[in-house]
């Protein structure tokens, strides 16, 4: 059985992920510098257990671990990891970690909560390479869209802090990103996820579909999810691109997005389907 | 009527045209379809079909006449294939073709050129925009060298006034939007051609049965199915291994499973499920032994076809009636259900100067043996049930449109989101101090906070008429 080794490690991570948020809180709370290392030490930390997890179940089921919920939100942690880890090479803040830190304890709570027991074997629908490339795109996707929330709730609150005139007094929010760069950030993170989302989750998806059980589309309540949270980033975009919508707009989207994403895995729990796979 | 009326007068279909490749229309319309497609998943829930033989005489007897009219005449039953929904793609279609229609000029002009702009009035339109100086001493081409420094392809027009230096990079990041719209075009217009075009049939057979393609040009034949299970007991994989016939000449043996399906001129065989067949055995293996135990052979029976037992040709076995879930029911023998929970085989045997008479054997209990048939034991060795393979076989009209769309948009997506257009304008004049008077505007299509970083830049670097600039003087400037 694949039992403790990969668990073990899962929790090992999921505590060291705790730390970090904590150590984020602390950082932004009370300043010394080496609170934020230490939170993104925590959480780079937390990524060697996590990864040898993923691993572990891997090896033992002899298969990507992804063919469940619970591996499915586990890999998507990981990838929210990763994205973090990208973002702070990118704008060296490590200030961004207390806004993705709660992101990532979302989705990792949520793994935690779900049924963890490996199955060896596949069911035949999913033995196939498509199950990589699908499900692991579309993980990263959804990781990037975590990271746009994580930066749109920190922009909101921030920028009611500002609105009220709190910020010139000094205090924690102060010490946040400028609105503008949470904005950018909270763009840039989309404009990783929607091609990811677009040709992973829909396009490998489709065509995996077409290969399996001879449909592109079969509507699904888990495709018809994916299409929704796929129309509503679309509108984003063109709300942003084309229509300037910036900042607080830009923001609410962000969050009302990822609320699409967590009910469309509410949806395919409780409505079942062809996507219902555990 | 005088020239400016005709010149401004626009049909209204044209102006239908227009209206509905707009932005504004563009995300109403998604709106809609989103939540269309959510009432769709609501439909599926309170009204669903999976199972119904014929949904519409199901519900037309359990909802009321009203409510069936208004089920009916919206095609709840097949929200994904009614009326309005289709008619939301249709519409995404028409709204996706103005828009790339309008809009394909600009676009291939702006990617692939570097228009320079009328003039400074242009500059209050742009999201970045600045303004200072730069000595006498610098050239119109030094500050082109700055701007082609900064990686862009760069024009320099002079007049007597001034001059103007136009830049562009990575243009073909716009040409993504296009393509991306024109893939998503053929994406909807295929699913449409396939939603109504497509034909599909679901076929069972057996080892042995023939079936002829929908196009009649060539027949399948199965040669054998395989149900493969894992060491836990779970089913791993089911295969059928057929055989194609053209005018009853073999033309090449396969294997369709989950994932790789039979493609044949046109026609695709998808694996699709398998079921037990309830009635009958593929075969029996018995051992057989005498009345002290020693043991005789092994026997195995398959189909209709007698087995006699080894060295003893007076007696004959033949398989009889299969039971996946036996129970006596009354006292009679009875299958409760198609699962193989209790499996029982009939065996008849048949033996010279006897008469005939019948064996029960059971899996669940390999040791139960009948003595009776004159001095022999017959004891199940072996049970191979028989499966039907279930076949799916569908032909796909326009999906020639559909794999267009895939590979449009993903190349869209790649030059929109791996290319971002930035381009640049500095107009320059000579001010009464003999410097130059510099008004300069950028825009990006994603990153515009970088940009206007080296942007500013730019302009502190032109202050200094290009000599390094020092490093606390670049950071107050970004």
């Amino acid at each position: 059985m694949s039992g403790s080794l990969d668990i073990t490690l899962f929790w090992i991570s999921f505590w060291l992920y705790m730390a970090s948020f904590l150590l984020f809180v602390g950082y932004l709370a009370f300043r010394p510098r080496w609170l934020g290392w230490m939170g993104a030490g925590a959480m780079f930390t937390g990524l060697i257990p996590h990864t040898a997890g993923i691993v572990a179940r891997w090896g033992v089921t002899n298969h990507m671990p992804l063919s469940n919920m619970y591996e499915y939100a586990n890999v998507m942690a990981w990838m929210t990891v990763v994205t973090f880890g990208g973002i702070v090479l990118k704008y060296r803040r490590l200030i961004l970690g207390t806004i993705v830190s709660p992101a990532l304890i979302i989705i990792i709570v949520s793994a935690s909560m779900l049924p963890k027991e490996a199955s060896n074997q596949l069911v035949p629908a999913l033995q196939s390479y498509w199950l990589a490339i699908h499900v692991t795109l579309a993980a990263l996707a959804e990781g990037a869209f975590a990271v746009a929330l994580g930066v749109s709730v920190t922009y909101l609150i921030r920028g009611s802090k500002e609105k009220g005139g709190s910020l010139s007094s000094g205090g924690i929010w102060k010490r946040l990103p400028s609105l503008g760069t949470l904005d950018e950030v909270n763009f840039q993170a989309i404009a990783v996820g929607y091609p990811l989302f677009t040709v992973g989750a829909l396009f490998a998806g489709s065509i995996w579909a077409h290969e399996a059980w001879g449909t592109f589309w079969a509507w699904d309540p888990k495709e018809v999810g994916a299409l929704v949270i796929w129309l509503f980033y679309t509108l984003y975009l063109h709300a942003r691109l084309q229509r300037g919508w910036k900042g607080p707009a830009a923001a609410w989207l962000s969050i009302i997005g990822f609320a699409m994403i967590l009910l469309s895995f509410a949806g395919n729990i409780y409505l079942g389907g062809n996507h219902a796979y555990g | 009527m005088d020239m400016k009326t005709r010149q401004t007068r626009v049909s209204p279909g044209r102006r239908l045209w227009r209206w509905v490749g707009t932005m504004r229309f563009a995300l109403v319309l998604l709106i809609l379809i989103a939540l269309a497609s959510i009432g769709a998943i609501a439909c599926g829930e309170f009204l669903p079909v999976v199972g119904l033989e014929h949904p519409e005489a199901y519900y037309g007897n359990i909802l009321s006449p009203v409510n069936f009219f208004l089920v009916n005449s919206m095609d709840l039953l097949h929200p994904y294939s009614s009326w309005w929904y289709l008619g939301l793609l249709s519409v995404l279609s028409l709204s996706l073709a103005s828009c790339i229609a309008s809009r394909l000029r600009s676009v291939l002009r702006e990617s692939l050129g570097n228009e320079p702009l009328e003039g400074v009035h242009e500059l209050p339109g742009l999201a970045i925009r600045g303004h200072g100086k730069a000595p006498s001493e610098v050239t119109p081409q030094d500050i082109r060298s700055r701007v082609r420094e900064m990686g862009f392809r760069v024009s320099l027009e002079e007049s007597q006034d001034g001059f103007q230096i136009a830049g562009t990079q990575r243009g073909l990041g716009r040409l993504g939007g296009i393509l991306n719209h024109l893939g998503l075009l053929f994406l909807v217009v295929g699913g449409i051609l396939v939603a109504l075009m497509a034909e599909r049939k679901m076929v069972w057979m057996v080892e042995g049965d023939e079936i002829k393609a929908p196009n009649d040009r060539y027949s399948v034949v199965l040669d054998s199915f395989k149900v493969e299970m894992s060491p836990e007991g779970e089913v791993s994989d089911y295969l059928s291994f057929v055989q194609i016939k053209e005018n009853g000449l073999a033309q090449g043996r396969h294997t369709i499973q989950v994932n790789h399906p039979l493609r044949a001129q046109g026609w695709s065989w998808y694996q699709t499920t398998y079921q037990l067949i309830t009635d009958r055995l593929r075969s029996v293996a018995v051992d057989v032994s005498d009345s002290a135990g020693t043991r005789l052979g092994h026997v195995l029976l398959c189909g209709n076809t007698p087995a006699t037992i080894p060295n003893r040709p007076d007696v004959q076995l033949v398989m009889g009636s299969f039971y996946p879930h036996f129970q006596l029911k009354d006292g009679k023998p009875v299958s409760l259900s198609d699962e193989l929970k209790n499996p029982a085989v009939q065996v008849h045997v048949v033996q010279k100067g006897l008469p005939p008479r019948d064996l029960w054997l059971f899996t669940e209990y390999p040791d139960y043996s009948h003595s009776g048939i004159a001095d022999y034991q017959v004891h199940l060795s072996a049970l191979e049930p028989l499966f039907a393979t279930g076949l799916e076989v569908r032909s796909f009209p326009g999906a020639w449109a559909v794999w267009l769309g895939f590979a449009c948009m993903t190349l869209g997506l790649c030059l929109s989101f791996g290319l971002n257009h930035e381009r640049i304008w500095v107009f320059g004049h000579l001010g009464e101090s003999g410097d130059w008077v510099l008004e300069a505007g950028a825009q990006s299509m994603h990153g515009e906070a970088t940009l206007k970083r080296r942007f500013s830049r730019l302009m502190c670097v032109l202050e200094h008429s290009g000599n390094p600039v020092p490093s606390r003087e670049l950071e107050i400037s970004a």
